[in-house]
């Protein structure tokens, strides 16, 4: 029991603990500043994933591994957890109730997220996605005096008790047939032996409910809703952690445990990818209102790095790793401009924000970086992303998912680009300019710069995902 | 990175200026307005040295500069200049100062304009002057993206259509010539990928890449980077892009930004994919007639003048295809010098429309009238794009587009028997398409605009001042500097063409010519 693998969890658990009794102590008006506390906490915690805090090597008989790949998606939830943080200071005003206990459950969620980084076993994937999951049921029904918000805390919890449902039932299937829970386990199975029916049942169930976290077509129903009625740093967060979580768990199976399937399972999950790039990007035409819209791009952009899991290989999944980077800070730019005019705005439909470069310049540039970095427009992240993608499917010689991909790149530009519009020419319904706070618009500006610099300087960040994704694809 | 390099600083000029002027307050248009003229100014002087100082005797790249950029996909930052680049960097300079003066017009949120405007000139610096594969492509798109806003804010007409059809059309373009690049660097076996340019050449020199993936992989970039370049039936954005958007942007789109199909095609696919390249010549060859003379009929029937000139800039633009379907040095060499020459054309005639835009408030052909009257700068400068745009001699286009002749001229394939004489009937047809139909449509209009009786209304406009004369001299100076005087340009592009074509003939030695 080497319980110096756990450090970094440990500490992130501790962090929200802490601000959980430290809301006892401080007045109801200064509450929102434990955000800070935590932000900071996480950083330092980050600050310390370079110097000592995290070990490499695994444990626990075999069940957590801490490699590179974890350490990176690690480092990858601390940011975006700390950056939903200093977002939900800014949005504190429209939560009601504690705040306290909404960044506690942030940094819960966050635990989960970096226990899933880590799983090397069906029974720890469970149990690290069940805590992650948990604290995305409170924190999606947040606002419960919103029709909406609840809406979208009901839809979330009977889906996701469903998808939850869906992957016990699969583990008991794996767990009967191969008599093991342990990813290893499972592959010396599936080496020696075909893979009998029941087995494959089991794993098309994990699959499927690995498949509800990540948002893939035929397992997206769930999103346009929750994202609509969430609150937008709830909505942030399920969009780049929940995202993240549920691929790097997809990873460790596919490359862990089913590695020996891998010409069966490269099939599937084409065929999901490209299933997602289409339904997301031809559904999300049509909508008007810019959560909703931003969920179904989620659905397209789970297509997306889908499509870099299918080409199988250390450079796609480098591929996925720099995208799903790229992606956070992409995400987490448009959603702090939502939060932003979530006080101003009745509420997020298109029509709300025409002449938006006129109310508020600022809030205008961003979304439109972040919305031409979602696009895959150069000299943002997101462009690069979907480069390194298309390169790892046309190694591959996958022409069919190469023609899908570029037609939701170019039907994608479509609607970010009305979003654009709306902002910068037409008239808008109230002049009126709106101000941003201090803190928000430090995210903004820091958000922004990431997406463009990642976007400019790929260097180092392809460096890491490349040897992230070595040490998980042999 | 040197930022002494001519190159770098040639890119980056204009970026910092853009970023500089972020940080302006919106109020003090006027002061922007001037440092956006001086960030374009020391960029066309900046260019303009680059000119100066390439040494054509030298045929390698000069000004080179290499910075390591991303390492396990060999993508380096690489500027450096042989012939054809330093021309079209002179061109981005000269076109984007131009733009930059002639922006009067623009009243509204002045700061946003020039910002994207000069982020569009370092863009296409940056794809000229790369040789990474990877940036070549970045700075396209880089400088692409302004145009739409720029078109949906300051354009007119329906402009929101016009950016939004424009913008979809070349992205999907693009999009389709970025899988053509990435097949490309994927071609050669593992341990030899690699962006960089150079190292590519100097790889397929040695193992040419297998004729069938030669044959697979052109398309894409034929018909990716023909839609950049309006090629036939891919250039329906064009007119109407030109038609509704602000002067300058159609200014620097049709004068710089659409030479980056032709500029690609010429400086990546050729080189690298000479069979591919022969083996799509005969599609090239019908759809570029198709350019020259179909667009040019279309042209005849415009009403609004900015759609005939985008509809005359389409047509134009087969001329430089021929030269690039030629296989010839003669022809390569004419097919730059018409780059060259339609950029600056093209910009002296969207800027002049623009300039009879904003006196008068219309484009209609049919409202305008006897302009010259009121108006004499400004219409025998008109009368002179014309002339340029018909291929009279004295002008640039005039140097380029006999070049492009001559060059298809020798190709044999080409060539039928009529009688006892031999003629080339590409050479026929362009020849009709573009003295003959270019000549009607473009006197035409020139008849209508600036002869004949002038309309009351029209009696009081005022001619340009000696500050709004500034670009349209220049332009006009450079079209016939050029076309009297081709000399300096053509020996800066031989030595780069010769090589081109010397390889070419190399790979598919059946498409030489006799000489």
């Amino acid at each position: 029991m080497n319980f110096s693998l756990l450090k970094l969890e440990m500490a992130t658990c501790g962090l929200a603990m802490l601000v959980l009794m430290l809301e006892a102590f401080v007045q109801r008006r200064d509450r929102r500043f434990l955000g800070y506390i935590g932000a900071a906490g996480l950083v330092a915690i980050l600050a310390w994933s370079y110097h000592g805090g995290f070990v490499a090597g695994s444990g626990f008989d075999g069940i957590w591994v801490n490699d590179l790949t974890a350490l990176y998606f690690k480092r990858l939830f601390l940011i975006g957890t700390a950056l939903v943080l200093v977002m939900s200071v800014g949005f504190a005003r429209q939560l009601e109730g504690g705040v306290g206990e909404f960044f506690a459950l942030l940094m819960f969620a966050c635990t989960g997220m970096m226990l899933t980084a880590s799983v090397n076993d069906f029974l720890m994937l469970f149990v690290a996605l069940e805590t992650v999951t948990m604290s995305f049921y409170i924190l999606v029904a947040w606002l419960r005096r919103q029709q909406q918000s609840l809406e979208a805390g009901v839809k979330y919890l009977i889906l996701g008790a469903l998808s939850s449902a869906f992957l016990v039932y699969g583990i008991t299937f794996i767990y009967g047939t191969t008599g093991t829970t342990g990813f290893a386990g499972v592959a010396a199975f599936l080496k020696a032996n075909a893979a009998s029916a029941p087995l494959k049942i089991g794993l098309l169930l994990v699959l499927a409910g690995l498949g509800f976290k990540i948002a893939s077509v035929p397992f997206h129903a769930w999103v346009p809703d929750v994202y609509q009625g969430a609150p937008a740093p709830v909505t942030a967060f399920l969009a780049v952690g929940s995202k993240a979580a549920g691929f790097v768990l997809l990873l460790r199976v596919l490359f862990g445990a089913l590695l020996p399937l891998k010409p069966t399972w490269v099939l599937l999950i084409g065929a999901l990818a490209g299933l997602s790039v289409l339904y997301g990007n031809l559904a999300a035409m049509p909508q008007r209102n810019v959560k909703r819209l931003l969920g179904y791009s989620s659905i397209s952009h789970a297509g997306f790095l889908l499509l870099g899991v299918a080409a199988a290989d250390v450079f796609g999944v480098s591929a996925v790793l720099f995208y799903l980077f790229a992606y956070l800070f992409t995400n987490l730019c448009a959603f702090t401009v939502i939060s932003c005019l979530a006080e101003t705005l009745p509420d997020d439909e298109r029509e709300n924000y025409a002449g938006l470069a006129q109310r508020s310049p600022l809030l205008a540039a961003a979304m439109t970086v972040a919305l031409a970095s979602l696009a895959g427009v150069p000299p943002m992240a997101g462009f690069f992303a979907k480069f390194l993608v298309f390169t790892a499917i046309i190694s591959q010689k996958m022409w069919c998912l190469t023609i899908i991909g570029a037609i939701g790149v170019v039907v994608s530009l479509y609607y970010y680009l009305g979003v654009v519009k709306a902002m910068y020419w037409q008239e808008p319904r109230e002049t009126g300019a709106i101000t941003v706070t201090r803190p928000m618009k430090a995210l903004l500006w820091v958000t922004m710069l990431a997406v463009i610099g990642i976007g400019v300087f790929q260097g180092s960040l392809t460096r890491c995902a490349l040897d992230a994704a070595a040490t998980m694809v042999k | 990175m040197d930022f002494l390099n001519i190159l770098n600083s040639s890119i980056l000029t204009p970026l910092v200026f853009a970023a500089g002027l972020c940080f302006v307050p919106a109020s003090k248009w006027l002061a922007i307005r001037w440092l956006a003229i001086l960030g374009a100014f020391i960029t066309v002087v900046l260019s303009g040295l680059a000119f100066a100082w390439f040494n054509p005797n030298d045929p390698g790249f000069q000004f080179v500069n290499r910075v390591m950029w991303v390492e396990s996909l060999d993508m380096s930052w690489h500027v450096g200049a042989d012939g054809i680049t330093v021309v079209m960097v002179l061109l981005t300079g000269v076109v984007g100062f131009a733009a930059t003066l002639v922006s009067w017009d623009i009243t509204s949120r002045q700061k946003e304009f020039y910002v994207l405007l000069l982020v569009m000139i370092a863009g296409a610096m940056g794809m000229f002057a790369s040789l990474d594969i990877f940036f070549l492509y970045f700075f396209h798109e880089l400088a692409l993206i302004p145009t739409f806003l720029m078109i949906g804010i300051w354009g007119s007409g329906k402009r929101e259509y016009a950016a939004m059809k424009m913008t979809l059309y070349l992205s999907a373009g693009a999009f389709v010539a970025l899988i053509g690049l990435i097949a490309l660097y994927l071609a050669p076996p593992a341990a030899e990928r690699t962006f960089d340019l150079t190292r590519l050449l100097d790889y397929v020199r040695s193992h040419p890449l297998n004729a069938n993936v030669q044959r697979f992989i052109y398309p894409f970039l034929l018909f990716g980077l023909g839609t950049l370049v309006s090629l036939v039936p891919f250039h329906t954005w064009a007119p109407i892009g030109y038609g509704c958007a602000p002067t300058a942007t159609a200014m620097f789109h049709a004068g710089v930004l659409k030479k980056f199909g032709l500029y690609a095609l010429i400086r990546i696919a050729l080189p690298l994919l000479p069979v591919g390249a022969r083996h799509w010549n005969d599609v090239l060859l019908v759809l570029l007639l198709c350019n020259i003379v179909y667009a040019g009929l279309v042209a005849m029937r415009q009403k609004d003048f900015n759609y005939l000139l985008g509809y005359s800039s389409v047509a134009h633009m087969g001329f430089a295809f021929l030269g690039i379907a030629s296989f010839t040095f003669i022809g390569l060499t004419g097919a730059v010098l018409v780059m060259f020459a339609h950029g600056i054309m093209a910009a002296l005639a969207f800027g002049l429309s623009g300039y009879l835009y904003a006196q008068t408030g219309t484009r209609e052909i049919k409202e305008l009238g006897g302009l010259c009257r009121p108006l004499p700068f400004v219409g025998t400068a008109l009368v002179m794009a014309a002339f340029a745009s018909i291929g009279l001699p004295g002008f640039a286009n005039f140097a380029g587009e006999v070049m492009t002749l001559f060059g298809a001229w020798q190709v044999p394939a080409w060539q039928a028997k009529i009688g006892a004489a031999t003629v080339s009937w590409p050479v026929l047809l362009a020849l009709w398409g573009g003295a003959v139909i270019g000549a009607v449509y473009m006197l035409r209009a020139i008849r209508n605009i600036c002869f004949g009786p002038t309309p009351a209304k029209w009696q009081s406009l005022t001619d340009a001042n000696i500050f709004a004369r500034v670009p349209y001299v220049l332009l006009l100076g450079v079209l016939i500097w050029v076309g009297c005087y081709p000399k300096p340009f053509v020996e800066a592009i031989k030595p780069a063409t010769g090589q081109i074509i010397t390889a070419l003939e190399k790979a598919v030695p059946a498409v030489a010519p006799k000489r």
